[in-house]
């Protein structure tokens, strides 16, 4: 009895911790794959961005820019958008006028493009913040990048 | 057996806590490898940000070198061997740069992070320059300008004396004089025209400025703003006859340190307004033009020197230039002659056009016989005589004494007139003097000249094509296009 009673709180405990482990595990897991998805996300925005040749349509929860995505000499369309109607919003890209796709699920704010600054006062935007609200499960991490558009 | 039972049990509480503890052990690794992971992607993530910020100083630091002198050498050039590496903060980086026609520079740039020889990041990156935009003006006169009777000119007009508008004239855009009056002869400053040949000119400011009086007569136009500035320290009197906008009509805003009797609404007379400053340097001519080899991917040297010095001249350097066919001419021409004169003049009888034409000399240049000057294809040319004249001599209508000479009309092939693309883009530019003739002159481009007499007039109809002309002004460059070529 008492090597039952001993095996059963051991039992419990160890199921417990493995349990809690099991959870935070997750949560690290989760924490890894949003941000993976987020930064991925940013370095393309931002890399798209910074060579935009020009800005065909902008606001708060999309972009679309002309801009260079290879080696080659002439500039693309790419467009960035948040759809949904609540959180989590989806994050999508569009290529050359074609169809949008979804890149990462788990935005908390669909107000991606917060800021468009014309920093050299010349009546063009030269500069666009990028705000990646991203929601794990225990917390909203966000990731902000100002782009300095080089070719405006 | 009871005993051997008990026995048998002994110590599973250590094989249970090494069980647990062997559990425990990989989630442990597998939370320790995830917070891992999330810091490598971070560290990788800053890498390629910094390693960025490497190329770009490589960039930064050949558009310097450029600016500074175009024949530099290249300290640490991509294709060099060994390698040759220059440090950035953070990195290593090397460049290569080449020069198009028309003076456009692209400039290649690759960041290594943190060396060449181990590099973990490497991000090639690719801008292309072009010279500063110089020339704004249809017409620009270092002394005086007299816009001839009938005289079309499309573009703005500076002067750093005064300027006359003849009567039946026409200038769409503006005039300033940054040192006299503009004296219209029933003349029009106007916004938008049409021609008769049906040429288009709209979206300009007709605004005159005059560091001085503005006078037009009773039926003379100004659609823009009409402002008669004085020197600092002046005293303005809204009844003087100095500094003021007398006559015809002003149909923007008429400001004047003087007194206004333009008809206008709104008039602002006794009113101190700081005048334009004069736009000259030591040559006498803005913007300076500098000669430099570099500057041209293939450039023809009269007399042969490389790299094309012009300290190294000829006495015979006109006579090899004037043997050269001139039909279809193109290409780049740098002329010395020892002791230029008018007898050593540039002769451009029967010029045409069969590319981008470039002649630079320290002779005077001479249409001689030429009237039209025709292209095969869209083409700017650029002529640009060094020849300053002595202050004692003259050049005028009739000749004389010129840096640039057209006896004839000099009609260069416009193409459409309605387009900006096509045709001859001529730029004529002297700190010396120029002179043409005959009337029906016509070009598109801009002329500069020290001083200018253009008896009958010269239609001038400005194009953008010839404001980045490479050599002139500060050797600058700008970007015109930022793109990364990898990473």
């Amino acid at each position: 009895m008492v090597t039952l009673a001993v095996m059963g709180v051991i039992v419990a405990a160890t199921m417990s911790v493995l349990f809690s482990v099991y959870q935070q595990t997750g949560v690290v897991l989760n924490r890894r794959d949003v941000l993976g998805e987020g930064q991925i996300a940013m370095q393309q925005m931002t890399k798209q961005f910074r060579q935009a040749t020009a800005i065909n349509s902008s606001s708060a929860t999309s972009l679309s820019v002309q801009t260079f995505t290879g080696p080659g000499d002439a500039p693309v369309q790419i467009a960035w958008q948040t759809s949904g109607s609540s959180a989590p919003y989806s994050l999508q890209k569009q290529t050359d006028g074609g169809p949008f796709t979804t890149v990462l699920t788990s935005l908390t704010s669909p107000d991606i493009f917060p800021a468009y600054v014309d920093t050299d006062l010349d009546g063009n935007v030269d500069q666009v913040r990028i705000e990646l609200s991203l929601g794990t499960k225990t917390a909203s991490v966000v990731l902000t990048s100002d782009v300095q558009m080089r070719n405006r | 057996m009871l005993t051997r039972l008990k026995r048998g049990e002994d110590g599973f509480a250590l094989v249970t806590a090494v069980f647990i503890l062997a559990i425990m052990s990989m989630l442990l690794i597998v939370v320790l490898e995830a917070g891992n992971n999330a810091f490598s992607v971070a560290e990788r993530n800053s890498r390629f940000t910094r390693t960025l910020g490497v190329a770009e100083a490589g960039l930064d630091a050949a558009v310097t070198q450029l600016g500074e002198y175009r024949l530099s050498a290249n300290p640490c050039h991509i294709d060099s061997t060994p390698p040759q590496v220059c440090t950035a903060a953070g990195g290593e980086y090397q460049t290569k740069w080449s020069t198009a026609v028309g003076g456009t520079v692209t400039v290649d740039a690759i960041g290594y992070y943190p060396t060449k020889a181990a590099a973990q990041v490497t991000r090639h990156i690719q801008a292309v320059y072009e010279p500063i935009p110089s020339f704004n003006y249809a017409v620009f006169s270092n002394t005086s300008v007299e816009i001839k009777n009938g005289e079309v000119v499309y573009g703005d007009v500076f002067a750093n004396q005064g300027i006359t508008v003849g009567a039946g004239a026409v200038v769409c855009g503006s005039v300033t004089s940054a040192g006299g009056d503009v004296i219209s002869k029933n003349a029009n400053i106007v916004k938008s025209y049409t021609d008769a040949t049906g040429r288009i000119c709209t979206g300009k400011t007709g605004n005159v400025w005059a560091n001085g009086t503005i006078d037009l007569p009773p039926t003379g136009v100004i659609q823009g703003n009409a402002t008669a500035s004085a020197p600092a320290g002046t005293v303005c009197n809204p009844l003087s006859n100095n500094y003021a906008v007398l006559g015809g009509t002003v149909q923007g805003q008429a400001t004047a340190c003087g007194k206004i009797t333009s008809a206008t609404t709104n008039p602002m007379p006794g009113t101190w307004t700081a005048p334009s400053p004069p736009k000259t340097d030591a040559s006498g001519i803005s913007p300076p033009y500098t000669f430099d080899p570099a500057n041209y991917t293939s450039i023809t040297c009269i007399p042969s020197s490389n790299p094309c010095d012009p300290a190294q001249t000829s006495a015979t350097a006109y006579q090899t230039f004037n043997a050269l066919p001139k039909a279809n001419m193109q290409g780049v021409y740098a002329v010395w002659q020892t002791n230029p004169s008018q007898s050593t003049q540039l002769d451009l009888t029967g010029l045409s056009i069969g590319g981008n034409l470039t002649i630079v000399s320290n002779a005077p240049i001479d249409f001689g016989n030429t009237s039209t000057i025709s292209t095969s294809a869209p083409a700017t040319v650029v002529l640009v005589s060094l020849y300053v004249p002595g202050g004692s001599t003259t050049c005028a209508a009739n000749g004389g004494d010129c840096s640039i000479y057209g006896k004839n009309s000099i009609l260069f092939d416009t193409g459409n007139v309605n387009d900006l693309d096509d045709g001859i883009a001529a730029l004529m530019y002297t700190p010396g003097k120029c002179a043409f003739k005959n009337q029906t002159n016509a070009a598109d481009g801009a002329l500069y000249c020290g001083s200018m007499d253009i008896k009958n007039g010269f239609h001038i109809a400005y194009n953008s094509r010839i404001e980045q002309i490479v050599g002139f002004g500060s050797g600058g460059l700008e970007q015109i296009l930022w793109k990364e070529i990898s990473g």
